[in-house]
């Protein structure tokens, strides 16, 4: 856990490549937290459903809930999250990358 | 821990408000902020004279409110501020400007001071976009 | 200032939309002079702000070729690229104003994991 990055992503992936780029760089051992515009990444079936399916994948949910998401078909190992687990999860990895 | 963040972003975009969360979420947990330190267009936080809607989310204002109860330290980029308008007292004398902007309680000062802050702190959070 | 921390400035924006770009060489040289351990890297839309034969005086912005290529100045010596970025657009290794060390994505995860922390721009 100790050399692991948390990326974090507030960007759509239906306009923006940034999650994609994201997928691109993280390992096994990081995780991907999508917040802001970032939480449309957890509609099931975009392209890149299957890459993130195998990551550990966090979504702050007062950004689901803001955006009408959460009533929506979302990718299931998604784990929703607040804030005070936002700052758990950046204390329990070495770095953060953002991604914007 | 000893946290520090980098905001990158104007008020105007979520990621503003998403760092003033985290801040507060990382003070209820009993760690330590060091400093925030807005640069780019997140310089625009630093404004004490944008008119906020009546019921909409005042994040300067928050940002204040948080600074006061946990006396952390708030940096805006002094090329960053100047260059959007945002400038205090001395600057304004320095530069022959009618006004000044800058919110009590955030300091005008170079990027030295983000240097200082990513050696000082144990985690160092980017938010932009 | 204490001791030195291995610090990675990631750069992921094309320049000149907007002055991102700009103002993140502006924090790496400050960096640089505040003597830091500095590792770059180029990824993304980032690798564009490499490209030599900058003329950005048409658009009224400084060049960001010149600044880059004042690293060594600063002591800058770690500059990475990203392989896959710069084939992804079509560029060439000759295209670039410095010789930045081109690395794999799988690379970068690497050097990313000696950081002590990053900052992203």
């Amino acid at each position: 856990m100790s050399h692991s990055i948390l990326h974090t992503v507030n960007q759509s992936p239906f306009t923006h490549s940034a999650l994609q780029q994201c997928l691109c760089y993280a390992q096994e051992s990081d995780s991907i937290l999508l917040l802001e515009n970032g939480v449309y990444g957890a509609l099931l079936k975009h392209s890149l459903a299957d890459k993130l399916s195998g990551k550990k994948c966090y979504a702050i949910e007062a950004d689901l809930k803001a955006r009408g998401l959460l009533g929506q078909e979302l990718t299931p190992h998604i784990e929703l999250i607040d804030f005070i687990y936002f700052v758990e999860l950046t204390t329990q990895h070495k770095l953060v990358q953002s991604w914007y | 821990m000893i946290f520090s963040l980098l905001v990158l972003s104007p008020p105007s975009s979520q990621a503003s408000s998403s760092a003033y969360q985290f801040a507060n979420a990382l003070l209820l947990q009993k760690h330590r902020l060091y400093r925030v330190f807005f640069y780019h267009d997140a310089a625009y936080n630093g404004s004490s004279i944008q008119c906020i809607g009546q019921g909409e989310f005042d994040v300067a204002k928050e940002w204040d409110k948080l600074q006061q109860q946990h006396s952390f330290d708030s940096v805006v980029c002094i090329a960053a501020g100047l260059k959007r308008g945002i400038i205090n007292k001395v600057e304004a004398l320095r530069y022959e400007k009618a006004a000044h902007n800058l919110r009590n309680g955030i300091n005008l000062s170079g990027l030295g001071e983000l240097a200082d802050a990513t050696v000082k702190s144990d985690r160092l959070i980017t938010f932009g976009g | 200032m204490t001791s030195s921390k291995k610090i990675g400035i990631t750069l992921g924006h094309t320049p000149y939309g907007s002055d991102l770009a700009q103002e993140a060489l502006d924090a790496t040289l400050a960096m640089g002079l505040f003597g830091q351990d500095i590792t770059l890297i180029f990824w993304g839309d980032g690798v564009f702000q490499l490209l030599k034969s900058q003329n950005s005086e048409s658009v009224h912005q400084k060049s960001l070729e010149k600044q880059i290529n004042a690293f060594e100045l600063y002591d800058i010596e770690r500059v990475f690229v990203c392989a896959q970025s710069l084939e992804q657009r079509n560029i060439s290794t000759s295209s670039l104003c410095t010789d930045a060390e081109c690395l794999s994505p799988t690379e970068i995860q690497k050097v990313l994991s000696t950081q002590d922390t990053l900052l992203s721009f």
